[in-house]
């Protein structure tokens, strides 16, 4: 019974919620209706579990001694910062510096997200930057036909969709560019779409079918 | 000459790190304001938006995050403009959980700008997660996953949202997105509501979405900074204002070091290669 | 230039050392980036904090819910649903408590997946299928002329895009072996799938130039804001 039920659950509402689709009706709409907001309530308590495992493993760290726990008391603390802020109310004042509460502008809140995690996470992403432009000198190489081809298709993008590209070299160049997005470009994509389409229709066919039981875990 | 080449090939990867920074520090020292070519998938968005009368409601979803505002915030900021220039009012959630906070600053940032009034011109509802069965059930009614907005209020009590059921009390759906997001809109919102969607979206994705523009699933679409760009000379935004326009000098010249490189890189394995 | 608070000064630079800090990184990891890591990992996980309770939680089921307690009146959807909601919610937290109760909590994750999954089975088939080979028939009849462009919808690219797809479907389909016309069909969906990779790449390039162009446009105004 410790898979029995469970599978039981998931194939009960995985096959209501897929024929719900062609049943309009106004009972199976509010119980379509209310499942997926059971899925936001309770999804949303498996999100904070995500988030207190995080938290332990970084507590453990520091319980343990482990190499490196010094920088978990850096992220417990930045993490009651965050959290503490969004709850504070309006009419609370931590002074000019930290910002007041709620999360209006000039709010500690919104000073923690637009001065800390916001270039923070920027600049990570912008580092990418330089590594795309290493990848770019050391692996990108003209070593077959389809490599050419792909290279080839790169730069004429690269410098017809800038403004430079058609100021220099003329409209061609820019035209060309809008013509391989619009259509090879187009044509490639469909055929990776329909796959990604097929491979999604088939494990949610697995999953709702009780034939995918990898999330029920192993053992007995 | 070989040996030049080989030596190149052996160059630590740092010093590339340092051309590509000054390559694109450089440019900032000169503004040319090279002009911008407008693109049909573009406009498609631009001329939807003046086609609506004062009053239609069109659907906001802005899902972003710090990571990506320099690509998606100018279009962002330059279509929710064009919107409340035409009076025509907003209704916007944000389901990217990284990006609520920004999606409610652009939105107030712009409302004051054009002095607009929450609740009676634009409505903000907020996050909830699993966009997919957001999506969904605001397609029946906004009120399901909605029954107060960010701010707590009732949305019941917003002069706004009178008589405002779902999406197709709207005229279209446009999602400024850095995220899948932009899948769950296209299947859910879209393909279950049949609603008119527009997508923004960042340079990596953009070409992902070529295939859903030709098969009408999108009617307008807008990729990276170019896209941006394009559309904030449509909608006429002009001097410090116009980011992405500024940026995409900047762009341009980056782009051709980067052409360099690749040249460079190529010519040396050529050169180095051994002849079998 | 605007006037700038003192606080806002402050807030700014701080905001510049912890940028130096992530692209000190490129010279080689140290542990300035490593600080930068973990407290934009403790922030971004404490902001979703706030968003699961503040949002979803205290809206969707605690407000209905505190109706129902103290006695306002809930609609019978609205009760049915609260109560539901709190028996796997609770399922959900026994994992925590580990051991026999913690298989319960494979209740609520199971009606999390069947949901979730369910409604997938009709929108992929319409998404991914029905809509886009739409898209391969729809504009062929619709734009006869001019037979060749590149600026506008034509035929020949309907065709193409006929073409460029099924070949590129054929290449993905291992469950033939790729010889004769088969194989030769395969082997020009390669040939479209590697443009499309390449616009990718030049997008991607794009995409990436324009972050790092943001974080550098953020250090000068920096500079123009303390000089």
């Amino acid at each position: 019974m410790r898979k029995e039920i469970p599978l039981v659950i998931m194939v009960a509402c995985g096959v209501f919620m897929a024929i719900q689709f062609f049943v309009p009706h106004e009972l199976p709409a509010l119980i379509y209706q209310n499942l997926n907001k059971t899925v936001q309530v309770v999804g949303a308590v498996a999100l904070v579990l995500g988030i207190v495992s995080l938290l332990s493993l970084h507590f453990a760290k520091i319980n343990r001694r482990q190499p490196g726990y010094g920088y978990s008391y850096i992220l417990i603390a930045f993490f009651f910062m965050m959290a503490a802020s969004g709850f504070l109310p309006a009419k609370v004042n931590l002074g000019s510096f930290l910002g007041t509460g709620d999360r209006v502008e000039g709010s500690f809140y919104l000073n923690l997200y637009n001065y800390v995690l916001t270039p923070v996470q920027a600049t990570m992403f912008a580092l990418l930057a330089f590594f795309i432009a290493s990848a770019a000198f050391r692996a990108f190489r003209a070593r077959s036909v389809i490599a050419t081809l792909l290279l080839l298709t790169a730069i004429i993008v690269m410098i017809g969709r800038v403004p430079i590209g058609p100021f220099v070299l003329g409209d061609w160049i820019s035209d060309l560019a809008d013509w391989i997005m619009a259509v090879p470009n187009a044509a490639a994509k469909r055929a990776v779409i329909v796959g990604v389409g097929l491979g999604i229709l088939s494990l949610s066919l697995k999953m709702v079918l009780g034939i995918e039981r990898a999330w029920l875990g192993g053992g007995r | 000459m070989k040996e030049f080449f080989q030596k190149l090939l052996k160059i630590d990867r740092r010093w590339i790190f340092l051309i590509t920074g000054v390559a694109i520090v450089i440019p900032f020292f000169f503004f040319i304001g090279l002009p911008i070519k407008a693109t049909r998938e573009v406009r498609a968005l631009y001329d939807a938006v003046e086609a609506l009368k004062p009053g239609d409601v069109v659907f906001y979803a802005p899902e972003y995050d710090p990571a990506t505002i320099p690509e998606v915030q100018p279009m962002a900021h330059a279509f929710l403009r064009q919107v409340f220039r035409k009076n025509v009012r907003v209704v916007a959630t944000g389901l990217f959980q990284l990006g609520v906070a920004l999606a409610e600053q652009d939105l107030t940032l712009m409302a004051k700008e054009m002095g607009k009034k929450y609740g009676e011109d634009y409505v903000f509802l907020g996050y909830k997660p699993y966009p997919e069965q957001v999506i969904l059930n605001m397609g029946e009614d906004f009120r399901k996953s909605f029954p107060t907005d960010y701010y707590g209020n009732d949305v019941n009590a917003l002069p706004m949202m009178r008589g405002l059921k779902n999406y197709s009390d709207t005229k279209m759906i446009v999602s400024m997105t850095a995220v899948s997001g932009a899948d769950y809109w296209i299947r859910s919102a879209h393909g279950r509501y049949n609603i008119p969607l527009a997508l923004g979206v960042t340079a990596v994705m953009a070409t992902d979405y070529y295939t859903y523009y030709q098969s009408g699933q999108l009617f307008a679409l807008m990729g990276g900074l170019k896209g941006a760009a394009e559309y904030e000379q449509m909608v006429g935004i002009k001097g410090k204002a116009a980011k992405a326009t500024l940026r995409m000098d900047i762009q341009s010249f980056a782009h051709l070091a980067i052409i360099i490189l690749v040249i460079l890189g190529n010519l040396a394995y050529f050169a180095t290669r051994e002849k079998k | 230039m605007p006037e700038v608070s003192y606080v806002q000064v402050i807030w700014t630079t701080l905001a510049v050392f912890f940028t130096l800090f992530i692209f000190s990184f490129l010279y080689k990891d140290n542990p300035l980036y490593k600080i930068a890591e973990h407290v934009v990992v403790g922030v971004s996980n404490g902001y979703w904090m706030i968003l699961l309770f503040r949002d979803t939680f205290k809206p969707l089921w605690l407000d209905p819910a505190w109706n129902l307690v103290s006695g306002k009146g809930l609609s019978a959807e609205l009760t049915i649903f609260v109560l539901v909601n709190l028996v796997f919610s609770v399922f959900m937290l026994l994992r925590l408590v580990g051991g026999n109760a913690a298989l319960l909590s494979r209740w609520a994750m199971a009606v999390v997946l069947g949901v979730s999954a369910g409604v997938l089975i009709p929108l992929s088939v319409q998404t991914y299928m029905y809509e886009q080979l739409k898209g391969n028939v729809l504009t062929f009849g619709a734009f006869p002329f001019p037979f060749v462009s590149v600026v506008s919808q034509t035929a020949f690219n309907n065709l193409l895009i006929i073409v460029g797809s099924l070949s590129g479907l054929a290449y993905f389909f291992f469950s033939k072996e790729h010889k004769g016309v088969f194989g030769g069909t395969a082997k020009l969906g390669i040939w479209f799938l590697m443009i499309g990779f390449g616009a990718t790449f030049g997008y991607t390039v794009m995409g990436r130039l324009s972050l790092l162009i943001g974080r550098i446009e953020f250090l000068r105004d920096w500079l123009n804001m303390i000089f």
